[in-house]
């Protein structure tokens, strides 16, 4: 038995609208189609990964490969170092140029077992970032997922109005995407935008009254201004990891909604969601979900979609309202790190930090490894800037200092700070290590300071911070500092080899135009579209204010032409 | 402000990795530890090694003294003027 399947292969729901793409609307039957085509091509009970920009063919890719018996592997991005390091886990790997090429083939689609496969026996794998640093598998089967489905149908699905559209702003090639943009719809029969769309500007002409929007923490952190007067959304759903409460009410105000916020993980599926209309931020477990502590303190979870009558054991750290079930969360237990020998739990610091009214989130880590010292990365609260104001960086750190004082060991005292208007994320939301510790490099100062990245595939979206004090400023105009041309170009050049893994050596500039001068005050945003065939790389500069500053291609030398140009 | 207070501010400032403050941000005067610069007891560890191998000054941490040569960098100044043996 599986709803997935039976829905799919219903003949009352064959016309019944499953997805948009690219303004074509596909039907039930539509899709069918080409899961059997696409079944037919493959030989059966394979490991196959897939890797789409496209939810429309990895809905079909997925139940084709599970209508083949095989696994289907979900691989978190397609960068061919990554890739190489999962390759022993697949046999094949299907990209959107792949699916396309087989379904443009004849096929004899009678060629395989016609009953539907049940939902225990269709399994997908994901990868965790393991603690260490190897993709980690973890496997979940379909019948898990309709069974978290099943148990959230009842909290959202009589918020959403008949017709209701699902729209992704996240990759389905994580739990939580494929949950709410794949299997949820063909579940609830509820049509789903298939087309990646990871920013604002490119839903937005075509957001429809009812809407419910699959977002993370770094869309919610960065609204686009149209959304105000957008067709409102019946449900925005966030996941990857929590929202402040001051993005969760700036959400609310501009699109007329609180976002809900479903916690959980790649391990355990969703645990609880929580919206935020208070500083009260307990999370309520989803329905029939049970809850405990460890010894350590950790949340104990205990779900039919998580490990069935087994407790699944989290590391984050909880407190639990007797009265009401609901939770609250204090950061994860496993962030530690060791100080002269002493476990520094940094959780607990920048729990310590966010009591200060001077700030309102922050960050503890180790800048390096080899420091032997905590940093931290702050945002400040108004008076907290105030101070900053006043008394400059050292005297800022050193008096927040004394609020973790006030608690912990001098092992546990940051010494290193930095003081920023966004913690920098990926994506997902989350605060990718790398990121932070670029804002403690020695040369930070002659690179971007990224304080937010949206990534889909080759294409990637950062958010700058610009400071009147940098050295790229110095120089040119006293009155009027701007970047100049060639730092435009070093920071594509810097983050396009961060990103997409290309050459630092430069073949060609084409197409370079300098619009608008760039000045500290810009709101700036960096566009990279990354072309591998070149190596190549489009960039564009541009602000919500003054619309483009500067654009170009860059194109990248590869190590062969390298050595044919070498005397 | 003598030419030593001037030395020993840069040597914590350069010792201890201290970021965003210079000679002119540190008060001869104020507290090292606790208020004033804030320094804890891993700091005055490392800034003990570090005095004793550049100005080879004896820091005898049962010396109860200790605590009152430490409070300010004057009263260190003076500490390893009487000490008698900085370059």
């Amino acid at each position: 038995m599986s709803v997935f399947f039976e829905n799919l292969y219903d003949d009352k729901n064959a016309q019944t609208p499953l997805c948009l793409e690219n303004g074509v609307t596909y039907c039930v039957t539509d899709i069918v189609r080409d899961i059997d085509h696409l079944a037919a091509s493959i030989s059966t009970g394979q490991r196959i990964a897939i890797y789409c920009q496209s939810a429309r063919r990895f809905l079909i890719a997925l139940a084709a490969i599970w209508r083949s018996g095989g696994t289907a592997i979900l691989p978190a991005t397609d960068k061919p170092g990554y890739l190489d390091e999962i390759n022993q886990q697949f046999d094949l790997y299907l990209d959107d140029d792949a699916i396309n090429a087989r379904l443009t083939r004849d096929a004899k689609v009678s060629a395989f077992d016609m009953r539907l496969p049940t939902s225990t026996a269709c399994a997908a794998i994901f990868f965790t970032s393991g603690s260490s640093g190897q993709p980690k598998p973890v496997i979940k089967s379909l019948a898990q997922i309709e069974d978290e489905i099943q148990t959230q149908i009842p909290l959202w699905h009589p918020i959403m109005p008949q017709g209701a559209r699902m729209i992704g702003l996240v990759s389905h090639q994580h739990i939580y995407g494929l949950i709410f943009r794949i299997i949820w719809p063909v579940i609830t029969k509820q049509t789903f935008s298939a087309d990646p769309t990871p920013f604002w500007d490119m839903i937005i002409p075509d957001m429809a009254r009812g809407d419910v929007l699959i977002t993370s923490p770094a869309q919610l952190k960065n609204l686009h201004p149209d959304l105000e007067t957008a067709p409102r959304p019946s449900l925005v759903l966030s996941s990857g990891g929590p929202l402040d409460l001051a993005t969760a009410q700036e959400a609310t105000r501009v699109l007329a909604i609180c976002p809900t916020e479903i916690y959980g993980s790649t391990e355990t599926g969703g645990i609880a969601w929580r919206q935020q209309t208070g500083p009260s931020s307990a999370w309520t477990p989803l329905p029939g979900l049970q809850t405990s502590l460890n010894d350590a303190g950790c949340l104990r979870v205990c779900a039919r979609h998580i490990a069935g009558d087994d407790w699944y054991q989290t590391e984050d750290r909880a407190t639990i309202d007797s009265d009401t079930g609901c939770f609250t969360l204090h950061g994860r237990a496993d962030r530690v790190v060791k100080v002269e020998g002493k476990r520094i739990s940094l959780g607990a610091v920048e729990q310590h930090l966010r009591q200060s009214d001077l700030v309102q989130d922050a960050v503890a880590l180790l800048a390096d490894e080899n420091d032997r010292r905590l940093a931290v990365v702050a945002v400040l609260t108004e008076p907290g800037k105030d101070h900053l104001q006043k008394r400059g960086p050292f005297r800022m750190g050193r008096l927040l200092r004394r609020e973790v004082a006030r608690f912990e060991d001098d092992a546990a005292l940051p010494q290193r700070w930095r003081f920023v208007d966004q913690l920098p994320t990926d994506s997902q939301g989350k605060r990718p290590l790398h990121l932070l510790r670029a804002l403690f490099t020695k040369n930070a100062d002659l690179g971007p300071v990224i304080h937010s990245q949206t990534r889909d595939g080759q294409k990637a979206i950062l958010g700058l911070t610009l400071r009147r004090d940098m050295t790229c400023f110095q120089g040119h105009f006293p009155d009027h500092p701007i970047l100049p041309g060639v730092v435009q170009l070093h920071w594509v050049v810097q983050t396009a080899a961060t990103l997409f893994g290309s050459s630092n050596t430069v073949g060609e500039v084409s197409q370079l135009k300098f619009r608008r001068p760039i000045s500290p005050e810009d709101d700036l945003k960096l566009d990279l579209d990354f072309d591998a065939t070149g190596p190549k790389v489009r960039f564009s500069y541009h602000s919500d204010a003054v619309g483009v500053h500067s654009s170009g291609t860059v194109k990248f030398r590869i190590a062969s032409q390298d050595q044919e140009t070498a005397p | 402000m003598t030419s030593l207070e001037t030395e020993l501010k840069a040597f914590i400032i350069e010792t201890l990795n201290l970021e965003d403050v210079d000679v002119n941000d540190i008060d001869s005067e104020e507290a090292l530890f606790v208020d004033g610069l804030g320094l804890d007891s891993i700091d005055a560890l490392e800034l003990g090694v570090a005095l004793q191998k550049k100005y080879d000054v004896r820091i005898d941490a049962k010396d109860e003294n200790v605590k009152t040569h430490f409070a300010s960098v004057r009263n260190l100044a003076n500490f390893i003027q009487a000490s008698g043996k900085q370059v």
